[in-house]
């Protein structure tokens, strides 16, 4: 009598535990990270998808900290059948076998076809030659330019094939001399500088240099080419004083001091165009990064949509992101002009391109798709970018040289790399 | 009627009641502290990413960590911190305890006011701190700039940015410390002290030999807490600093944070903990060791 009670009571208590923890819809799982603004142009999307296809789609959105998240959904078995990512962090989950590979899929999609995308786009997603995920969007890093600043020092604009001599003569004219104004409030300066590697890697590969060699077996940043490069950008703010170093900022971001009239050139993405539009108060242009001995080439980094290989609905998580990567959704993504879509048609539509809007030379963002290159990372990149931060944290004070700090740096990737 | 039939039909038996009241609780203990701690070992013997499945690889984690020199550079960093921290927070708290226990003019409002931090989110204060340490706007280096001094670099130069953690988490934590010795001072009865200065004691003796031996018990209890609480320190790091420059501000907490989630080393990161906690484990025991040395009425 007395045991069945408590085994009553100890039921009821492990039901209740077991059904918390296991309710899981029939829902197709969908995981992104975006803006409120993203979120509002994504959820019709999705109804539509469910109105044609019967399909509902339960959108899981991780608006922060998504790359720590989404790992702890795949160790617990709950992984999202569609995952949105981007190039540097797909290796990770790629070579752990966590998502499934596309080619076949596109090969034979009737909806979706690989000659709409720009090449490096795909490119950008693939893994060990195999396709993982369909991209959205590419994001590549253009000037800036405060055209207002340019008329006042009595400089015209820089022809789009400038070399990174001529824009380190222009940053000179264009910012306060250091020595005339003490304050660093009261100074402008020529040029952007953030030591994130999507900032410098342009600087490092336009010289020919590279971070590591084609097969990831070790890091090229000890020779000569990247030391001259990364000696180069560091020396803009440290030795030339035309881009702002801590000291001078703080934290401030570079936008913030391109918005207030006191950054000339602005190194940056597409993403900064709306916000510019809004609240910019002299007019602004954008012009190709400078040309080094190699040629101009910024990152060309993509984010997408992949499928999960713990998901039990593969069929209907491509569709849909067959759905998501179509010409419709992807001219809605990018109308706004947050994105450059990864659909080339839909990028040379008039309506990316903006017309009438600044900046007046939007094709800029599509030309350096085509001089541009992806950022090859290996799985283990998050430990790459902690050495990458420590190791060349001296440079980018201003206290060593290139030459003292990146032979250190390659060799700690070197043994990074070989634990992969 | 009937609920008091059905309660007499329920077993006497005490132990019955033990379990069932307690049960929800241990059952929560189990699932969600014990359960994970055992896990936990079990990740630190294997090399896994969250990906893929986890790989056993016996002792591999611990060995890896003690000949790691980062290891020994973060265990400093985290000893200097727990330091500063404690060492901040007794002093200031002893301080401003006696200089508000003295029948100070409003004093009630400079109580709130010390203690107002505390009950404040510690992101909020690190978000704040972050504005007052810019190298560039930031309120600290206005003031330096307005006697004339250069301006320093709170939270990049690497001397100088786990100090400003530990005194900004001291900052934190003061108003808690100070309520404490203050609850410790009222409890003193003031015969002690009459009779000290009866016998012609000066404020200093008097201190040193009746107030502080008496409040030794409060001063005790701060220590423990504020050493617990200094050692488990990531928001501010990870707010302000990322662990940064060149690692000098990251404590064993963020280490293992970085390892997990940014690194993907779950193995590692385990091992970490670990060793945490058998750090943590032999400090206690040194400090109720030591306690009994100077600890009065104990």
């Amino acid at each position: 009598m007395r045991l069945t009670r408590l085994a009553r009571v100890a039921a009821i208590l492990v039901v209740a535990v077991v059904s918390a923890c296991a309710t899981r819809s029939d829902k197709l799982t969908f995981a992104t990270w975006g803006s409120v603004d993203e979120m509002a142009l994504l959820k019709p999307m999705l109804a539509d998808f469910t109105a044609k296809t019967g399909k509902e789609v339960e959108l899981v959105h991780i608006p922060e900290s998504y790359f720590q998240k989404l790992p702890i959904l795949f160790a617990s078995r709950q992984a999202p059948d569609v995952l949105f990512l981007n190039n540097m962090t797909l290796p990770a989950y790629a070579d752990s076998g966590a998502l499934l590979p596309l080619d076949e899929r596109l090969d034979a999609s009737p909806a979706l076809d690989e000659a709409d995308y720009y090449a490096q786009g795909l490119e950008a997603m693939r893994w060990k030659g195999k396709l993982y995920a369909m991209p959205r969007d590419l994001s590549n890093l253009v000037v800036y330019v405060n055209q207002d600043m340019f008329e006042k020092a009595g400089l015209p604009l820089p022809r789009p094939d400038w070399s990174m001599v001529e824009m380190l003569e222009v940053a000179r004219r264009l910012g306060s001399n250091p020595s005339q104004s003490k304050d660093p409030q009261a100074r402008s300066f020529g040029i952007s500088f953030d030591k994130r590697p999507l900032f410098w890697l342009p600087y490092l590969w336009s010289e020919g240099g590279d971070l590591f060699d084609p097969g990831f077996t070790r890091s090229t940043l000890a020779e000569p080419q990247a030391i001259d490069a990364m000696q180069f950008y560091a020396d803009l703010a440290h030795r030339h004083h035309v881009a702002p170093r801590e000291f001078d900022t703080g934290n401030a971001p570079m936008a913030q001091l391109f918005a207030q009239g006191r950054l000339a050139m602005f190194v940056s993405g597409r993403w900064s165009v709306p916000g510019f539009r809004k609240s910019l108060t002299f007019d602004w242009d954008v012009l190709p990064f400078p040309r080094g001995s190699a040629g101009s080439i910024v990152d060309v980094d993509a984010s997408g949509w992949a499928v999960s290989a713990q998901s039990e609905r593969p069929d209907d998580a491509w569709k849909l992101i067959e759905h998501l990567a179509g010409k419709e959704a992807s001219t809605a993504f990018s109308d706004g002009g947050l994105i450059v879509p990864a659909r080339q048609d839909v990028a040379e539509a008039a309506g990316f391109l903006g017309a009438g809007m600044a900046p007046r030379s939007s094709r800029t963002f599509l030309d350096a798709l085509a001089t541009g290159r992806p950022t090859r990372t290996p799985p283990n990149w998050g430990e790459v970018t902690t050495v990458l931060d420590l190791e060349l944290g001296p440079l980018w004070r201003g206290e060593a040289s290139a030459s003292q700090v990146l032979p250190r740096a390659a060799r700690r990737i070197d043994e990074l790399l070989r634990q992969n | 009627m009937r609920i008091a039939k059905t309660l007499a039909k329920l077993p006497r038996h005490d132990g019955f009641w033990a379990i069932l009241l307690a049960g929800p609780t241990l059952l929560g203990i189990l699932v969600f502290n014990l359960l994970p701690i055992m896990g936990s070992f079990w990740l630190s013997l294997t090399k896994w990413n969250l990906l893929s499945e986890p790989r056993f690889i016996g002792l591999k984690n611990y060995q890896d960590l003690l000949s790691d020199s980062l290891f020994y550079q973060v265990m400093g960093q985290t000893f200097a911190f727990v330091g500063m921290v404690v060492a901040l927070e007794l002093v200031g708290g002893v301080l401003v305890a006696m200089a508000l226990n003295s029948k100070l003019r409003g004093a009630k409002w400079l109580r709130t006011a010390y203690f107002l931090p505390f009950v404040t989110s510690m992101v909020a204060v690190s978000i704040v701190w972050g504005w007052v340490f810019d190298p560039a706007n930031g309120a600290l280096n206005m003031l330096l700039k307005a006697f004339g001094a250069t301006p320093v670099a709170w939270l990049s130069d690497p001397n100088i940015a786990l100090p400003s953690l530990a005194f900004l988490t001291a900052w934190k934590g003061l108003g808690y410390a100070m309520m404490l010795v203050f609850a410790g001072l009222q409890a003193i009865p003031a015969q002690y002290d009459e009779a000290a200065s009866i016998d012609g004691a000066n404020a200093v003796q008097r201190f040193f030999r009746v107030t502080l031996p008496l409040l030794s018990p409060t001063i005790f209890l701060v220590a423990v807490l504020s050493t617990i609480n200094a050692f488990q320190a990531f928001d501010a790091v990870y707010l302000l600093t990322g662990g940064g420059p060149a690692n000098r501000t990251t404590t064993i907490v963020y280490w293992l944070y970085q390892n997990a989630f940014i690194h993907y080393n779950l193995g590692k990161a385990s091992a970490i903990a670990y060793v945490l906690f058998a750090v943590l484990f032999l400090l206690t025991l040194i400090q109720w060791g030591v306690r009994k040395k100077w600890v009065y009425a104990e």
